[in-house]
């Protein structure tokens, strides 16, 4: 009971706090400058307070209390969602640091800092760690709501498809909720179930639900709606999720896919402008330098995989492992052996549908196609319905002599998503033309 | 936000800081989606607080002051509501089951179950305004967003349904959109049932009942504050439940054999499953926070009393005790604590205790001890049987009671410690439901900030160097704080570490 609404009025605090000025304290402010000034009545109404103030919020109470191992813990879940806001990774040492902060203070049956550990884990995704971070915390506390949502998304990593749907059926009894509801989403979509995905999340949704939540979901729902070529209802959902919050970046993102969706390449640009400038993400800049190259402006393209490669590079020195994102890259854009390499150390590591994607397409690009089809086979493996594992597939097919095979995953792929990456569509496009090429 | 512009808003963050140690954390944020690797698989995962809206908060249960045979239980949920939380204010959800759970015959099995479930209505949806226009009465076309309520009723195995499409008092949001909130709690008070089994029911928004000084939470770390004794709740809604039935409806045979009744009240929530789970309970107040170490308060909630053995450890041999006597010298009582076994778990004989009765965790209240005119806020402890331990009355001083039962009260420790909070801001009502009409959404100083209050200071005067205790009941509350959040949090090193820089 009574731990209701407090990160709201924390933020609040905060707020007031800064305003005050704490002489002799001060906030730290580097990164949270560019934070907006948020106004109580807004915050009242979300049920995600604005982070940084929720962090200054723990600072300041830690500054007081520094023997309160479950506000270090705290904070170091804020870290990392502070780190999921800003796209910033140095947020992941400040994380790691305090969360040790925490299990100094409190050694023993500190739940918590173990779940914050995992959550940090798998947001460098290092999935084994994560998975076995969990097992820890919820040995304390079978419990823990973090714990149990980590815990599902370590295993989803991992390619470990029925344990996923075990934990999720734990999670699910012990602490149901919006988290655990929306990973079971995830799950139906995975395996290609867009209907019970789209269903689940609609039964989550009230119109009395905190506008962050709102958002959230009917983002999620959009891109369900976009993938099955709902045009309408997708735009109507990602309507509804920037009226809930017109600062969600996650919406930006739908509207820009939706927008190639509709063929609409020069409103994709400026959107995708918008959500890289705000959240420079290596995926979003990718999918941005790709659309530069599928509208014949290579150079434009060529600045914007440069930034790719720094923001990479960041990310890795602040201990995530990128070697997934890296190889679809380099296998795209770069190095063919570069990715090779890469692909095959994170395959080591996990082999998920799109591990063994980023496997097969590397190899392929490195111009081993024929060992790159059975990974190829087993990124589908699910049904997922996600345009580029059929796209990947169909290419890799053609390129091996399997064309019946791929005209069929390459107009899968097509159809699967009208708004994946253009630059890759065309790509699709022309190998099927030379398979119909070759029948003649 | 410019300086000095609301000291409202001063004295609402201080309780968060305040609180935010204890119980902010204990929840934690939670993952709200999932963490993917990859673009097409990413899936952000924003965290969230805890859920509120499933959140028990207190639950009282005793003889009505104006009709002695009748008892009335009154159980709250969504604690620490602000007064101004527009535009949603606090609805109940709507894919949960808010119950009160009765055990009439001592087996720590619930024989009668209350069930409330709500449903959402709107005028229009062309708008997420909650109301559109000032709102007289339930009906009015301009109270945009209503809820209703079912209400079922479990015996002997079997559900009836006691109330349909009943009106939920809303939240109350300001003055100008509701000129008089008073009428529209009236208009929630409703009669439900048949015959014997006839209660009222109110639903909707209260000042939270619950008096004490949180700033005590943070004393656990070795915190030094100089002032406790204010409340520190003031001014903050809760959602209450309130029911009111005749004794004999919920202890069949309280004339001669069983006139004890044990309450606790539960939320269940519908999981992705379709199927209901508890996720929360609550019978004594403070038992998730004094007696349940934070490891096993997720367990707790979603326990069930006949299983309460498991946490028995934890009551015959308790960590507070332990701790003030460390930090204070107070000579902790010696364990087993046959005492708090039954204060928490059997009840005590001769008062509240059933007969043949099982352990376990809830709020036991004899039916046949009359209310009285003149309550004492230390209820038992004071001699005045109707109170807490036995059921539980608004104003019945709980912080206190269970400081002084902890630290011997009952076994030759006679002692006088507590919060220096002895009784709520605001006045209760004389008839049911009883509780204080909520805080206005439109009050600008809804928690009565105290002049020189900041969220730094936590309440002192700015100037004056928080240099130990400056009374009494300071010193007390200091040791509440101090042994509640230590046991709380389990073992906490008493060194000082070198801790990282923040941020």
């Amino acid at each position: 009971m009574r731990r209701a609404l407090l990160v709201v009025i924390i933020a609040v605090t905060l707020s007031v706090a800064g305003a005050l000025g704490w002489a002799g304290l001060p906030l730290q402010t580097d990164r949270t400058e560019s934070a907006r000034t948020v106004d109580a009545p807004a915050l009242t109404t979300s049920g995600s307070a604005d982070i940084t103030t929720t962090i200054a919020g723990l600072q300041a109470h830690l500054r007081a209390q520094p023997a309160d191992a479950q506000s270090w813990a705290t904070l170091g879940e804020a870290y990392v969602e502070q780190a999921r806001l800003t796209g910033d990774p140095s947020y992941y040492d400040k994380a790691a640091k305090v969360l040790r902060q925490s299990l100094r203070e409190q050694p023993d049956d500190n739940a918590s800092a173990l779940a914050g550990q995992a959550a940090l884990a798998a947001a460098r995704h290092q999935f084994s760690r994560a998975l076995a971070t969990t097992g820890k915390a919820l040995r304390i506390n079978p419990y823990h709501p973090v714990a149990l949502a980590i815990r599902v998304d370590a295993l989803t990593e991992l390619g470990r498809y029925h344990d996923q749907l075990r934990a999720l059926d734990r999670a699910d009894r012990r602490q149901p909720g919006l988290p655990i509801f929306t990973r079971y989403a995830y799950a139906f979509e995975l395996r290609g179930d867009l209907d019970r995905a789209r269903a689940l999340l609609r039964r989550t949704l009230s119109p009395v639900s905190p506008p962050a939540d709102r958002a959230f979901v009917l983002t999620i729902l959009a891109d369900i709606d976009r993938r099955a070529g709902d045009l309408p209802a997708a735009e109507r959902h990602l309507r509804a999720a920037l009226d809930a919050d017109p600062d969600y970046v996650q919406a930006w993102v739908g509207r820009a896919r939706l927008a190639v969706a509709k063929g609409r390449l020069e409103q994709a640009e400026r959107w995708w402008l918008k959500v890289t400038s705000r959240l420079p993400l290596p995926e979003y800049v990718v999918e941005l330098g790709e659309l530069y190259l599928a509208t014949g402006q290579p150079r434009l393209a060529r600045k914007q995989f440069a930034v790719v490669r720094t923001v990479q590079e960041l990310f890795r020195r602040s201990g995530v492992h990128t070697d997934l994102e890296l190889a679809l890259f380099a296998a795209d854009h770069g190095d063919a052996a570069v990715a090779v390499r890469a692909a095959q150390s994170e395959f080591a590591r996990r082999q998920s549908v799109h591990a063994a994607d980023a496997l097969a397409w590397a190899l392929h690009a490195g111009g081993r196609s024929e060992q790159a089809l059975p990974h190829a086979r087993a990124a589908t493996r699910l049904g997922t319905p996600e345009a580029r594992l059929w796209l990947h597939r169909g290419i890799i097919e053609a390129a091996t002599g399997h064309p019946v095979d791929a005209r069929r995953h390459l107009q899968r792929g097509l159809r699967t998503d009208p708004g994946a990456s253009p630059w890759l569509a065309d790509h699709a496009r022309r190998a099927l033309a030379e398979i119909a090429g070759g029948d003649r | 936000m410019q300086p000095g512009q609301s000291t409202k808003r001063l004295r609402r963050s201080s309780v968060a800081m305040l609180a935010s140690g204890s119980l902010l954390v204990a929840s934690g944020l939670a993952l709200l989606g999932p963490t993917g690797a990859t673009a097409s698989s990413h899936r952000e995962a924003p965290m969230i607080a805890g859920l509120p809206q499933y959140d028990n908060a207190d639950v009282y249960a005793f003889m009505s002051p104006d009709k002695p045979s009748k008892v009335t239980l009154v159980a709250n949920w969504i604690p620490l509501e602000e007064p101004a939380g527009g535009p949603n204010f606090y609805p109940w959800a709507t894919d949960a089951r808010y119950d009160i759970n009765i055990d009439n015959t001592g087996d720590a099995k619930a024989d009668i179950i209350y069930r409330w479930r709500f449903k959402n209505h709107y005028r229009t949806k062309n708008t997420i305004l909650y109301n559109t226009g000032v709102v007289t009465s339930f009906g009015d076309p301009d109270l945009n967003f209503r809820q209703t309520y079912t209400l079922r009723r479990l015996d002997h195995g079997k559900w009836k349904t006691m109330a349909r499409n009943a009106p939920v008092a809303p939240s109350y949001v300001g003055d100008a959109s509701m000129p008089n909130y008073a009428d529209l709690r009236d208009d929630a008070v409703i009669s439900a049932g048949y015959g014997s089994k006839r209660l009222k029911s109110f639903v909707g928004q209260a000042e939270d009942p619950f008096f004490l000084d949180l700033r005590v939470f943070d004393l656990l770390y070795g915190g030094d504050l100089s002032e406790v004794g204010d409340d520190t709740l003031a001014g903050f809604n809760v959602n209450t439940i309130a029911m009111q039935i005749d004794r004999k409806a919920v202890a069949k045979q309280y004339r001669r054999y069983r006139p004890i009744i044990g309450v606790w009240s539960t939320t269940d929530r519908r999981g992705a499953d379709g199927r209901f789970r508890q996720v929360s309970r609550l019978g004594n107040p403070l038992v998730n926070e004094v007696v349940i170490p934070i490891k096993d308060k997720d367990t707790f909630n979603a326990s069930r009393p006949v299983n309460d053995e498991q946490f028995l450890p934890y009551v015959t041999n308790p960590g507070l005790p332990n701790v003030i006597e460390a930090l204070y010298g107070i000579p902790a009582p010696e364990p087993p604590r046959d005492d708090l076994v039954q204060v928490f778990l059997t009840g005590i004989p001769g008062l509240n205790q059933p007969r043949n009765v099982e352990p376990s965790e809830q709020l036991r209240l004899n039916v046949k001890i009359p209310p009285t005119d003149d309550p004492d806020r230390l209820g038992v402890l004071a001699g005045d049987t109707a109170g807490f331990p036995n059921g539980r009355r608004l104003t019945d001083d709980v912080v206190d009671i269970e400081l002084q039962v902890l630290e011997g009260e009952l076994v030759g420790n006679p002692n006088d410690l507590g919060d220096a909070v002895n009784s709520n801001d605001v006045e209760f009502g004389e008839t049911f439901p009883y509780v204080a009409l909520p805080t206005s959404g439109s009050n600008p100083d809804p928690h009565d900030t105290p002049s020189g209050f900041t969220p730094l200071n936590g309440g002192a005067a700015p100037d004056q160097p928080t240099a130990g205790p400056v009374g009494e009941p300071v010193l007390v509350g200091s040791v509440l704080g101090l042994g509640l959040l230590l046991l709380l949090a389990g073992a906490v090193a008493a060194s000082r570490r070198r801790t990282p820089a923040l941020a």
